[in-house]
């Protein structure tokens, strides 16, 4: 079978793909790579509690996964109906963010594949997978945002099958 | 409050239709990338391995277009003074931002809404690399914003 047709047979199906807690050093981290010189991630004297999750974190930080990284080309193998990890480019993103989180919220992503396309490129084909992120806090009834995700996979020609 | 950023936020008032939002600049750098890559836990090698990136068919390591998302949050949330006013994000990207490259973040009000006590607006928001090139296209945020006399004073 063409890994597309596979990939097609999971759409609308739902996934944990990630979970993890957001603690005080992940959103240091993350608003330093940001280059967020806001001191209200800095100050000694504020409670973890008081320092404000950036609103986008939850989308782009990677919680534990059973699914590890990579160690030889850093890439997650989440997309496993495909035969080898493809280069794949960002094509869009939509964050709704319904509930701000907050430091020490367990937040849980529910993932589904909404549809696979494949197109003819000028380096080859490509291959299109929306995805929808759900994203809860604590409890799977806290839907705290949702994040409609496009990515193109850069599929060498002839490399249609596993 | 419960938020000590908020204590001084832009409220809804304050802005109008062509406010613009103030501007951020970043260069993107390839320890920026490997930091990025390290705080969100993202380790895809063509973000900050030279050899890797020209394997895998691009010119140089290229910034995630997510920390592109991060950029125009953070812009947003210092113009409001508010951690809480991004109610939705909408990111549509056109170019890749490489290694070296420099960009800008701007953004302009387009809309202004009130439902009750629901005060919304919605903005334009672009990025330029240092070519004045279109980063992003079709990219928009909605923000909640509160009414000048619930501020605090």
């Amino acid at each position: 079978l063409d890994h597309l047709e596979l990939l097609k047979a999971t759409i609308g199906k739902e996934e944990v793909v990630q979970h993890g807690v957001i603690d005080l050093t992940l959103v240091q981290r993350f608003a330093y790579a940001t280059g967020n010189s806001n001191p209200i991630f800095w100050t000694n004297n504020t409670e973890p509690a008081d320092v404000p999750v950036p609103p986008t974190l939850i989308f782009e930080v990677n919680f534990s996964s059973n699914k590890p990284v990579n160690r030889e080309d850093g890439s997650y193998p989440d997309i496993e109906l495909l035969p080898k990890k493809l280069p794949v480019l960002r094509a869009s993103n939509d964050y709704e963010i319904l509930k701000p989180v907050k430091i020490g919220d367990r937040i849980s992503v529910v993932r589904q594949l909404s549809s696979v396309t494949r197109k003819q490129g000028k380096r080859g084909k490509l291959i299109f997978l929306d995805f929808e992120l759900k994203y809860f806090a604590n409890d799977s009834k806290n839907h705290v945002g949702t994040n409609h995700e496009s990515l193109i996979l850069l599929e060498p020609e002839g490399d249609t099958s596993h | 409050l419960s938020n000590p950023s908020d204590l001084r936020s832009l409220s809804f008032e304050d802005v109008g239709v062509n406010t613009e939002i103030t501007p951020i600049e970043r260069k993107i750098s390839i320890v920026g990338n490997a930091i990025y890559s390290a705080a969100t836990w993202d380790f895809y090698c063509v973000h900050y391995d030279r050899e890797f990136a020209r394997q895998e068919g691009f010119s140089a390591p290229f910034a995630d277009g997510q920390m592109l998302g991060a950029l125009l949050a953070e812009m947003l949330t210092s113009w409001t003074s508010s951690f809480n006013s991004i109610k939705r994000l909408k990111l549509r990207y056109k170019a890749m931002v490489f290694v070296g490259d420099s960009i800008s973040c701007g953004g302009r009000v387009t809309q202004k809404t009130q439902d009750g006590n629901d005060r919304k607006i919605t903005c334009d928001l672009w990025i330029h690399n240092q070519r004045g090139e279109d980063v992003i296209t079709d990219s928009s945020a909605t923000l909640s914003l509160p009414i000048r006399n619930k501020r605090s004073p």
